[in-house]
């Protein structure tokens, strides 16, 4: 089979549409890299399927970017191979490890930090439920003493009857 | 039509960070590739969610597009499909009830117009469906080689429909 035949017998459409073993699609992407008119061709085909794209696309619900970030966030790590010098790796070593840049203003936490929060609030409101608690037994005490503390004035400004009883 | 990028415009996105990336692919080829997968997954919902998955699943994987020959935009359709029929599989029950009957959103088979039923089938069954050229073999009861045969006339049909 020549590059020729290549280019008019459904070749290039089996590979643009993702339809060949990996042994065909190697083989095939080997005679793309040797032969320009085959470059032409497949860049032609290409096109027009791109074109054929443009003309049938959707456009996608709007919450679709949202959880896209959602999901990329998630990821464990996000990698990309073009930087030319990998600044914390070694010379071997062609992938690096990247952080991924966060725009939103979300965070995310792992879930026990729900427990964490919800006993911390429980316990919030048993020890502001014995403040109040004190505060009132605090103020009825001092209530108390005042009246106490009249009941003795009253008792010293009271002349004494100091007849004895015959 | 969406703006085509160039894996140079990529290049330079990507030396900025991965979102900025994938930004500039989800504004530009979302509505493309959503189009594209609701021909394998027509009921919407699901659709959304493998497209997050395609897109999500692709940030990782973009350096391969420089090594590809392949466009930015065939490179990931081809991805997406890889990623589609892997889904599907994984959710055969749920997808399989979706996508009984007639599909309005299958565009590539308005390309085989002119097929007969037995191209577009095979067509169908292998890009749509993900079956490989043995299963459908079995099924037709007949052997490879008019799979292939049927397979390789349905994209002569296609690439003349793109003329």
């Amino acid at each position: 089979m020549t590059r020729h035949s290549y280019i008019d017998d459904g070749t290039i459409e089996a590979y643009v549409l993702g339809l060949m073993t990996p042994v065909e699609k190697n083989g095939f992407e080997q005679l793309v890299l040797q032969y320009p008119e085959l470059q032409l061709a497949l860049a032609h085909t290409q096109h027009k399927l791109e074109a054929l794209a443009a003309n049938e696309a959707v456009p996608p619900p709007t919450g679709a970017q949202e959880h896209l970030y959602e999901f990329i966030k998630g990821l464990p790590a996000l990698r990309v191979d073009n930087r030319e010098v990998p600044p914390f790796t070694d010379t071997k070593q062609t992938k690096q490890y990247i952080t991924a840049e966060v725009s939103s203003t979300y965070i995310r936490v792992h879930k026990y930090w729900r427990l964490a929060f919800l006993v911390v609030f429980i316990l919030s409101k048993i020890f502001l439920g014995f403040l109040i608690y004190y505060i009132i037994r605090f103020h009825e005490a001092k209530a108390e003493m005042k009246e106490l503390q009249n009941h003795r004035q009253e008792q010293a400004t009271t002349p004494v009857d100091n007849t004895l009883p015959k | 039509m969406e703006t085509l990028i160039t894996k140079e415009t990529l290049k330079s996105k990507l030396n900025a960070g991965v979102e900025p990336a994938i930004e500039l692919l989800y504004t530009n080829y979302s509505a493309m590739l959503y189009g594209y997968i609701l021909q394998f997954v027509p009921e919407q919902k699901e659709a959304e969610k493998v497209l997050v998955l395609v897109f999500g699943t692709l940030a990782t994987r973009l350096h391969d597009a420089f090594n590809s020959p392949l466009s930015i935009y065939m490179w990931m359709q081809v991805e997406a499909r890889k990623l589609i029929l892997e889904y599907k599989k994984q959710r055969s029950n749920i997808v399989a009830q979706q996508n009984s009957g007639y599909n309005k959103n299958a565009y590539y088979l308005t390309l085989l117009r002119d097929a007969s039923s037995e191209q577009r089938m095979v067509f169908s069954e292998i890009f749509l469906h993900g079956r490989s050229k043995d299963e459908l073999a079995v099924q037709l009861q007949t052997n490879v080689h008019d799979i292939s045969r049927l397979l390789n006339e349905s994209l002569l049909i296609i690439r003349k429909n793109l003329q």
